[in-house]
């Protein structure tokens, strides 16, 4: 190893090219350094909004709000996306609303290219618009108090668990419940049973009761190995 | 959507929710800062030669615990040697130490290591689609929250242990590192809601269980309690939109303010070994408080990065020939420099070595007992990556704070970034500024690292067959005198029989209260006051006294004759068995001998004997009882 110090490069921005517009059809764009292509995709969404919000309020608002939901579904739960489907309801309305009163150069070329130039210049937190845009709608959606994104209550406020518990029955049980068991085994009843014997080696099982027996009585069974006995209360 | 990013732990394998998994290793860390240039490349060449042999993706944690003063007296307590001095007293000087050490605020880094597993088995035609589908299908039903849990089966398991053990073996010769312990997995998920707080309480019965169930074919399959992982890192949590970004935790055992960073882009020059480099040691260590860092790496093999990067020529060239036909200033200086890289690094890729490539993201955690300490910890923090862009991202606190969890591979893909291995070997994630012996009584701070204790061993040299001698360098006043005290002092309570030589002299130790009446001084003079101090019969070891008065007297002795020796020797050999405890008595023995050889050599060493310094060795013929105590 040398004991002078070393440059060590970094290949990174080769890795984030700035894709630009320089030209249309050989004819160079008017714009010094070309339009960056992220530029123009914000532009043309906004457009694309400029012109669906206005047109189709109501459609809009109903897919904006499914969306809202499915996102408030994923941050925090059924109350978040009934909240976010509100809200992403009538954010369009209004949007819609007040987009629809400007008129056509401010609505189809200033907003636009506005809204665009803002979110190309702007990285916050050192990440793209977009990116930033969905984590602070996010952050904002889901609730305050989270345990491994599961919502909690506020601080001090107690919270009372309703429901049943199930039990789910083993062999101590009183009741003569539906099993299978396969042998090797010597299976013990608590009261006696009739027991049958089917072909191929199946054994069943079933409580004595008033109908005509078919087979005898017993409070236990021995099974060898693979032979299989069906317990039907 | 956050979920937990652990769904079961066999042994240190971790597995994911949608069944990814990898296996978790510690990474033992090195000396770092006082290496020579040299070395230090050594240290990164290690780190770029693991990138190279992973061939997996991978993650890096580096993470902070409190020092285990706790274990301070126990682990020193039998060291003590009771023939020579009071185990009490021994035990009192380390308790003076441990409540030193509880008080200080340091803190050890250790690194954690999980390298992804992707089990070994015979691929079947359209696999990676049906999985693909399979994966895509959990995450939607994920999302609507109807998800079934998918048992794990034993075959499954048994062909992870067998590729971890591959992974072990592979990894083995080129970092120093072990299994993870049951133990550091639970500590790795508690640690994260008492950050910047305390240390986590563990459970020394700790293991994660699962449901063993035995399936028609025979085998068994496992369906874990995920559970057991979820309650050691369940703690509720709050990210107010209305605060900085962070976290407030609230943890059993108080609650925590934790702040997530994330690293922007490198700098696009960087000189190593500097700061500016190790990005995962140098600034971490520098603040003085701890901070955790993790890197989560993807592994991108020679091939896939040099199809990568071909593309990204096409599209520099493009971007190139547009600005030269189309822009009205012709191609920018940048469009030019984007060509040389590309190509640049397209050369590199294709050389003799075939590295890899990296797609990393870093992130910090820091933690505080409150948010003003937090955002002063924050600053601090920022301002020592200097031009390299630590970003604080709103909204995703929540999920960085499980990416500093032990898990299979990232899921904040905002900072990924690409690196190539040697960035990643400069920042030398293993690094540490760690002084000292492991074991040994505390003899001070180290400057770096936030004042993290030094201890030292003076029986470890010995015992790792290195050299024993110790050199204290260091300005006028920088504590030289002070630590070679420390020691002696450290060996005294020990029961070690300290000989300090002090030339200036200025050290001392006679006045130190709890040695009164224990410290002879012994002064290197030819006074008549001296005499007899160094008689190798009075001050030598039982066994070793004939060796050493013999050869004594024969070295003061210029060429002796062979019958001279050997009237030496018997004259010692009788003086010792007549229990004489004086080299005195060793010249009369010689001196009224029948032989005349034995007078001519006693002659001789009774004129050394009173000599200068020679005075020193030689006690007188009868001495008092004082004398031979002494």
């Amino acid at each position: 190893m040398s004991n002078e110090p070393e440059s060590v490069r970094s290949y990174q921005r080769v890795f984030r090219p700035d894709r630009r517009i320089y030209s249309i059809d050989g004819r160079p764009l008017p714009v010094p350094g070309g339009v960056p292509l992220r530029w123009l995709g914000y532009a043309v969404a906004t457009l694309i909004a400029a012109i669906v919000i206005p047109a189709a309020t109501a459609t809009v608002a109903v897919l904006g709000a499914v969306a809202a939901a499915v996102v408030g579904l994923a941050v925090g739960g059924r109350a978040t996306a009934l909240g976010a489907a509100v809200v992403a309801f009538v954010s369009v309305e209004i949007v819609g609303f007040v987009v629809g009163m400007l008129d056509w150069p401010l609505r189809l070329v200033v907003l636009p290219a506005a809204i665009a130039t803002l979110a190309n210049q702007k990285t916050p937190d050192g990440r793209s618009a977009e990116s930033f845009a969905a984590s602070w709608i996010a952050l904002h959606l889901a609730p305050r108090r989270r345990s491994v994104g599961r919502a909690l209550p506020p601080a001090g406020r107690a919270i009372t668990v309703r429901g049943e518990t199930w039990i789910s029955p083993d062999g101590h049980s009183p009741k003569l419940r539906r099993a299978r068991v396969t042998g090797p085994a010597l299976v013990s009843f608590s009261v006696p049973v009739e027991e049958i014997k089917r072909r191929r080696g199946r054994r069943v099982v079933r409580r004595l009761g008033w109908h005509r027996r078919r087979g005898g009585v017993t409070s236990s069974v021995a099974l060898i190995p693979g032979e299989v006995l069906e317990v039907r209360p | 959507m956050i979920r937990f990013p652990l769904r079961y732990v066999s042994g240190n394998i971790l597995i994911g929710p949608s069944g990814e998994a990898a296996a978790l290793y510690r990474i033992e860390t090195a000396a770092y800062p006082y290496l020579p240039a040299g070395d230090k490349q050594a240290v990164a060449a290690r780190l770029v030669r693991f990138a190279h042999v992973v061939a997996a993706d991978f993650s890096i944690w580096r993470v902070q615990r409190t020092y285990p003063s706790d274990r301070y007296v126990t682990d020193l307590e039998a060291a003590v040697d009771e023939r020579h001095t009071d185990p009490d007293s021994w035990r009192r000087f380390l308790r003076d130490h441990q409540d030193r050490l509880s008080a200080s605020p340091s803190h050890l880094p250790e690194v954690y290591l999980a390298v992804t597993l992707t089990a070994q088995g015979e691929s079947v035609l359209g696999q990676g689609v049906i999985s693909s589908f399979d994966r895509a299908r959990r995450r939607l039903e994920q999302l609507f929250r109807v998800d079934q849990p998918r048992p794990i089966s034993g075959k499954d398991l048994a062909k992870l242990a067998e590729t971890e053990r591959r992974t072990f073996d592979r990894l083995g010769g080129v970092l120093d590192l072990r299994r993870a312990k049951t133990s550091e997995i639970q500590w790795l998920l508690r640690r994260g809601g008492t950050r910047g707080v305390t240390e986590p309480e563990l459970d020394g019965n700790w293991q994660p269980d699962a449901l063993v169930i035995e399936t028609p074919d025979g085998s068994n399959t496992y369906e874990p309690l995920e559970h057991d992982l979820i309650r050691c890192a369940n703690e509720p949590m709050t990210e107010d939109p209305a605060e900085p970004a962070s976290l407030v935790v609230e943890s059993e055992w108080g609650t925590s303010y934790q702040a997530f960073t994330s690293l922007g882009t490198l700098a696009a020059e960087a000189v190593f070994p500097s700061e500016q480099a190790e990005l995962l040691f140098a600034p971490v260590e520098a603040v003085g408080f701890p901070v955790d860092a993790v890197i989560h790496v993807g592994w991108i093999g020679n091939r896939d990065a040099l199809a990568q990067v071909r593309k990204r020529i096409l599209d520099v060239e493009h971007a190139y020939r547009e600005q030269e036909k189309g822009s009205i200033a012709g191609p920018g200086l940048v469009a030019s420099e984007d060509r040389e890289l590309a190509r640049e690094y397209e050369a590199i890729l294709q050389g003799t070595s075939h590295p890899p490539m990296l797609q990393a993201s870093i992130s910090f955690a820091v933690g505080a007992p409150d948010r003003p300490e937090l955002e002063r910890r924050v600053d601090a923090l920022t301002e020592r990556f200097g031009d390299v862009p630590l970003h604080r991202p709103r909204g995703l606190q929540h999920h960085l704070f499980f990416e500093h969890l032990p898990r299979v591979g990232s899921e904040v893909v905002d900072y990924e970034q690409q690196m190539t291995v040697e960035q990643f070997g400069a920042m030398v994630v293993t690094a540490s500024t760690d002084l000292g012996s492991d074991t040994g009584t505390y003899i001070g701070v180290s400057p770096a690292g936030g004042g993290r204790p030094v201890r030292y061993d003076p029986t470890e040299a010995s015992r790792t067959s290195r050299a024993s001698a110790v050199l204290l360098a260091g300005t006028l006043g920088s504590g030289k005198t002070l630590t070679a005290q420390a020691i002696a002092y450290a060996a005294e309570r020990r029961g070690s029989l300290v000989v300090d030589f002090d030339p200036k002299p200025d050290h001392a130790l006679d006045q130190v209260p709890e040695l009164a009446g224990q410290v002879e001084i012994l002064e290197l003079s030819g006074d008549e006051a001296s005499r007899g101090r160094l008689d190798p019969l009075a001050i030598g070891l039982p066994e070793l006294r004939e060796e050493l008065a013999s050869s004594y007297l024969l070295e003061l002795l210029p060429d002796p004759p062979p019958a001279w020796e050997n009237q030496v020797q018997r004259a010692v050999r009788d003086a010792i068995r007549a229990n004489e405890r004086n080299l005195g008595a060793v010249v009369a023995r010689l001196k009224t001998s029948d032989d005349t050889a034995a007078n001519e050599v006693g002659d001789a060493l009774e004129v050394i004997s009173d000599f200068g310094l020679a005075r020193l060795g030689f006690a007188a013929a009868d001495p008092t009882g004082e004398e031979v105590d002494r």
